[in-house]
């Protein structure tokens, strides 16, 4: 299981580092799968069956609905990521710090106060900090929808592992949630590039 | 489901049904609006019926099928943003015909995403379980995104972008707060056991939680320092949907806090000073913002900050009196918002500008939307004879009577720079006349758009000469918090 974290928070470095939008997006799509498989996993081992239908609402929504949308938004705008508030270098070093420590350190604070949660706990709670470092640090539209997913992964993550036996209703709520909240951040990103697009279309051709 | 409980159901119901009911019609602006009307009708209609059986059998509260909790302070809430809707599409029928116009295929949707925004705000009112409550609650917040974008140009996008943005992480850390109580209590945490359930929290425990509520509903309220979204959405957004922002939106905040935070700060000193520090900074910071400002929607909104953060630290101390004039001021905050932004927004649908110089160059001549700002600059300043004044100097006393005079001192102090600041802009743009510049006043004024901004004030004044007309009302919310706390 401890692999699946570390592969899941690599994926979660990729997509809030990467220079280039699109692979950021399409990061998000192993990302999804692995917490498919963990919960697919721990549902398995804890004997809490009603991880695998959230399992596979998550492997349609996390893993291929939502990175799939992103991808679509990319395609009216540069794929390359707006200047963020700090310097890339400085980013990524914060980000391995922040990744690698900040697991260590949960899992320490986990098993001294929350000792009842599942394993993925640590993994989700480290996602959402590193979400919150990303939603102040960038400044991309498209950067900033990507940590609003990892924060919302992460908190997802946070939830299951502490409350397994919580009603299917409220998970299936706070997923409608997500998917509404998503979908409102793609109308206004794709309404907001073609603006963009249509400005520069004008300003071409006044140029020329 | 016996009648008593359809009834009750109809305040949430109504309007989403009548919601999906619009955007399936793809009806015009008139048909929306009217369906629009029918529907809040029916949410009043509801809320009252229950309010008459809270009030006439002398009930704390009613929980129709266990699943829901309707206290006197959700009466209160429902009341304020059913009304409040009212006058928003009253003033959008004229708003947005006009102003709007690029969008008229969308006005159908404009209408629809209002009627479940506020369907989702009275579900949120409603509901006893916290898991279940926050559904809606951030529902509601979601759909408002897109009456702040609705006029599609980069600045409304992009302030639609920060709302959606900043909202929504924001509230996400109350999740994070109802998820630790329901982890260390092992049972479903609801606003009827919320105050045996913190019991079972270590100290550390609880001033996380508390935290985690404070972050999520200072955001959504708009308090400092998450206010960030605040400005330019109430800027960009149409002015009727300022007016819902500011008269129902954030005051779901409030909601969140005082049936979560107000328990923890009744049981735990740090939580009470922590609410106090930081909705000080709001008082201040949101009252010296607002001195600078050159866009009238930009300065009636950090005096909004500055107005909220009186209603935060009045609603967070225990006493009776405190909780009451906190429910007054957020009352009173609705009527005066209202008022201001109606006047601003009769303003720009003259001109067609936000900016104060390029509305005072036009030199206006609209005498019911002079006095209307008047009146809504001296009640923010918290003057005779308007019901804030009575709010405001009820939550000074309460803040002086807990020893908090340092807060109460801030207060007086900001509401008398939030004046000035209004004072100024209105006198020059009403007053100060230049020789270079020549009237235009040929855009008349639609009636219903002064009559939107008229009602307002004259409530603020009818309020502040006879308070008791809504005396129960308040006395019954304020008796619903206590109940809470206890």
């Amino acid at each position: 299981m401890e692999v699946i974290y570390i592969i899941f928070l690599f994926f979660t470095f990729v997509a809030g580092e990467s220079r280039s939008l699109k692979f950021a997006s399409y990061s998000l799509i192993p990302q999804g799968l692995l917490i498919f498989l963990s919960l697919i996993i721990a549902g398995y081992i804890n004997n809490h069956p009603n991880f695998y239908i959230i399992a596979v609402v998550d492997l349609l929504v996390r893993a291929l609905l939502m990175p799939a949308s992103l991808i679509i938004l990319l395609r009216v705008r540069f794929q390359r990521e707006e200047k963020p508030a700090i310097i890339h270098p400085l980013s990524i070093a914060l980000s391995i710090v922040l990744l690698s420590v900040g697991y260590k350190f949960i899992d320490t604070i986990k098993i001294m106060n929350f000792p009842n949660t599942l394993s993925f706990f640590t993994a989700g709670a480290t996602a959402f900090i590193y979400g919150m470092f990303l939603f102040l640090s960038k400044r991309d539209m498209i950067k900033m929808i990507i940590s609003f997913f990892i924060i919302e992964n992460g908190i997802h993550l946070i939830l299951l592992s502490m409350l397994p036996n919580m009603g299917k209703a409220v998970e299936f709520g706070l997923t409608i949630n997500f998917i509404v909240a998503v979908g409102f951040f793609i109308y206004i990103t794709t309404k907001f590039n073609l603006l963009s697009v249509r400005e520069l279309i004008k300003k071409i051709k006044r140029e020329s | 489901m016996n009648f008593d409980n359809f009834i009750y159901c109809l305040s949430f119901v109504a309007p989403l049904v009548i919601g999906i009911i619009i955007f399936v019609l793809r009806g015009n602006l008139k048909l929306s609006a009217a369906l629009s009307i029918i529907s809040v009708s029916i949410a009043i209609f509801s809320t009252y019926k229950i309010w008459q059986k809270i009030s006439q059998e002398g009930l704390k509260y009613l929980q129709p099928h266990k699943l829901f909790y309707i206290d006197g302070f959700s009466i209160l809430m429902q009341f304020m943003v059913e009304f409040v809707s009212i006058f928003v599409i009253l003033f959008s029928l004229k708003e947005i015909s006009k102003l709007y116009s690029h969008r008229n295929d969308k006005f159908h949707a404009y209408f629809s995403i209002l009627m479940f925004s506020l369907g989702f705000m009275n579900l949120a009112f409603s509901l006893d379980n916290l898991f279940f409550l926050y559904i809606p609650f951030e529902l509601s917040s979601i759909f408002v995104v897109y009456l702040i974008s609705f006029n599609l140009d980069k600045n409304s996008l992009r302030a639609g972008f920060i709302y959606l943005l900043m909202v929504n992480v924001g509230i996400l850390f109350s999740l994070l707060g109802i998820v630790l109580i329901n982890y260390h209590t092992g049972t479903e945490v609801t606003i009827s056991n919320i105050s045996q359930s913190i019991t079972f929290l270590n100290k550390n425990m609880a001033l996380l939680c508390a935290a985690f509520f404070i972050i999520g509903f200072f955001t959504k309220a708009g308090l400092l320092p998450f206010h960030l979204w605040l400005p330019p959405a109430y800027a960009e957004a149409p002015s009727a949907i300022t007016v819902f922002l500011a008269g129902a939106v954030t005051k779901m905040g409030f909601y969140g806090l005082v049936r979560t935070v107000t328990v923890f700060a009744f049981n735990m000193e740090e939580v009470k000073i922590l609410v106090l520090l930081l909705s000080s900074l709001s008082i201040f910071l949101g009252a010296i913002l607002a001195f600078n400002q050159k866009d009238i929607k930009k300065l009636i909104a950090y005096c909004s900050i500055s107005e909220m953060g009186f209603i935060a630290s009045a609603l967070i101390l225990d006493s009776y009196t405190a909780k009451f004039a906190g429910l007054f001021h957020l009352f009173n905050h609705t009527l005066m918002k209202g008022a201001l932004f109606f006047a601003a927004g009769a303003l720009i649908y003259l001109y067609g500008s936000r900016k104060i110089e390029e509305i005072r160059a036009f030199h206006p001549k609209a005498p019911a939307i002079m006095i209307t700002f008047f009146i809504g600059a001296l009640a923010v300043g918290g003057m005779p004879p308007f019901s804030s004044f009575l709010s405001s100097l009820s939550i000074i006393f309460a803040l002086v009577d807990e020893k908090f005079v340092g807060v109460a001192f801030i207060m007086s102090l900001s509401g008398l720079i939030s004046l000035l600041a209004l004072l100024r802009s209105v006198i020059s743009i009403f007053w100060l006349r230049e020789e270079n510049h020549t009237a235009n006043n040929n855009v008349s004024l639609p009636v219903i758009l002064v009559i939107c901004a008229l009602f307002f004030s004259i409530v603020l004044i009818a309020l502040g000469i006879y308070p008791e007309f809504l005396h129960n009302l308040f006395h019954r919310a304020t008796l619903a918090i206590i109940n809470i706390n206890h």
